[in-house]
């Protein structure tokens, strides 16, 4: 197997190194091939995980633009479709008391009737 | 040590990425609303002062007008002490009708719905401005000992008395408006209560057809109230003059025609219904 290897692998190994010399370095380049795999692996899985984040910040945060908005936006209250002639006569009942409260000929407490100018001197 | 550095790498950028959310988060908080704190007890409370303060104020005004003829007759040391100690206390009494005066316009604000925020809340703050400077007046005025320090005080008071009326009349114009506008709100809500209620029924194809030319009559009269009413809130809301009793007394006469229409289409509603 390892004399196989030796052939296929001429490039690397010079025939005329001993044989000592080139199983060392047969060991330190599967040393070298095996910290490299993992190491590999570890870069993908980073990168993997930076986008993972990166996806889950973006998303993120479109929900909470999307949740908060920047101004108050006020829901109207559907109103409540009356069933009978008595809730009709309550609505119209409260905006007739309504009404007569918004009459532009009532005064509203006008401003305080008193002296402008209080002197002592003529 | 690579291991570490990847992990790092990955919670810097969780935190950078996250960041931008948190800032939102942060500048727009979540939005709580808070019911109106409304004491039914205080305004007619803050009336019942005002009126007594006012009577008050009437009573002493004869007892400054008596004191400050008999100076200006007699000319004496004596009725000089007397004119300018009458004149101190009818400043200082017109002074509270002024803070309890301001007190209610703040109250009528605060409880006046259909007023925007944006007229309604400038408003408010300027009556605290003027809270203060009306209690500086009467401390300036309980503290003045002569006729020359009392009229002074009263010189110095007069852009502040101009300043607060014309800023009531103003106030008083919102709250009329207000009122105006809540009224038409509920009239939009009662026009569709009242047309689902007809929906609803079971009516031949006459009184059907009948009721529903009165439900086009009624939108005739709201389109033309908007034509009346909208342009009279753009003048009040939009401009910043005019802050007088002619200008409230002229909206008064204004608002005069949106009131009859409102009473009108309550008139058809009430017919339509039937």
């Amino acid at each position: 197997m390892t004399d196989q290897y030796f052939i296929e692998n001429q490039t690397v190994f010079a025939e005329e190194e001993p044989y000592h010399i080139a199983n060392q370095k047969k060991k330190k380049l599967d040393e070298t091939l095996a910290v490299k795999k993992p190491r590999k692996l570890l870069y993908l899985g980073g990168a993997f995980a930076l986008v993972f984040f990166l996806l889950i910040g973006v998303a993120a945060t479109l929900m909470k633009q999307q949740s908060t908005p920047s101004v108050l936006v006020v829901t109207p209250t559907a109103t409540p479709l009356p069933q009978s002639t008595s809730q009709i006569d309550q609505v119209m009942s409260e905006l007739r008391m309504t009404v007569d409260n918004a009459d532009p000929s009532k005064t509203t407490l006008p401003f305080p009737p008193v002296a402008d100018q209080i002197h002592i001197n003529q | 040590m690579r291991k570490t550095f990847c992990i790092v790498l990955c919670l810097i950028t969780m935190v950078f990425v996250q960041s931008p959310g948190l800032v939102i988060a942060q500048v727009n908080p979540e939005i709580t609303v808070i019911p109106q704190q409304i004491d039914p007890n205080k305004l007619p409370s803050l009336q019942q002062t005002y009126f007594a303060q006012l009577e008050e104020y009437r009573n002493q005004e004869q007892k400054y007008l008596v004191a400050k003829n008999q100076y200006h007759q007699l000319n004496t040391l004596a009725s000089q002490e007397v004119a300018v100690a009458e004149t101190r206390q009818l400043l200082s009494l017109r002074a509270n009708v002024f803070l309890t005066y301001i007190e209610i316009l703040d109250e009528l604000l605060n409880q006046g719905k259909g007023i925007p925020l944006e007229n309604k809340n400038p408003e408010r703050v300027f009556l605290s401005l003027l809270t203060d400077k009306v209690q500086i007046h009467k401390s300036a005025v309980e503290s003045a000992q002569n006729r020359f320090a009392i009229d002074q005080e009263s010189i110095n008071f007069a852009p502040t008395y101009k300043l607060l009326e014309s800023h009531t009349y103003y106030i008083l114009s919102l709250i009329k408006l207000g009122d105006m506008q809540v009224a038409y709100d509920k009239l939009l809500i009662a026009r569709d209560v009242v047309k689902s209620y007809v929906q609803d029924q079971t009516l031949s194809t006459a009184v059907r057809a009948e009721k529903d030319r009165g439900f086009d009559e009624i939108e005739r009269n709201i389109k033309v109230m908007d034509k009346t009413f909208t342009p009279i809130k753009t003048k009040v809301y939009s401009s910043s003059e005019n802050k007088n009793l002619s200008a409230y007394s002229q909206l008064s006469s204004e608002l005069s025609p949106v009131y009859a229409q409102i009473n009108q289409v309550i008139q058809f509603l009430e017919e339509v219904r039937k």
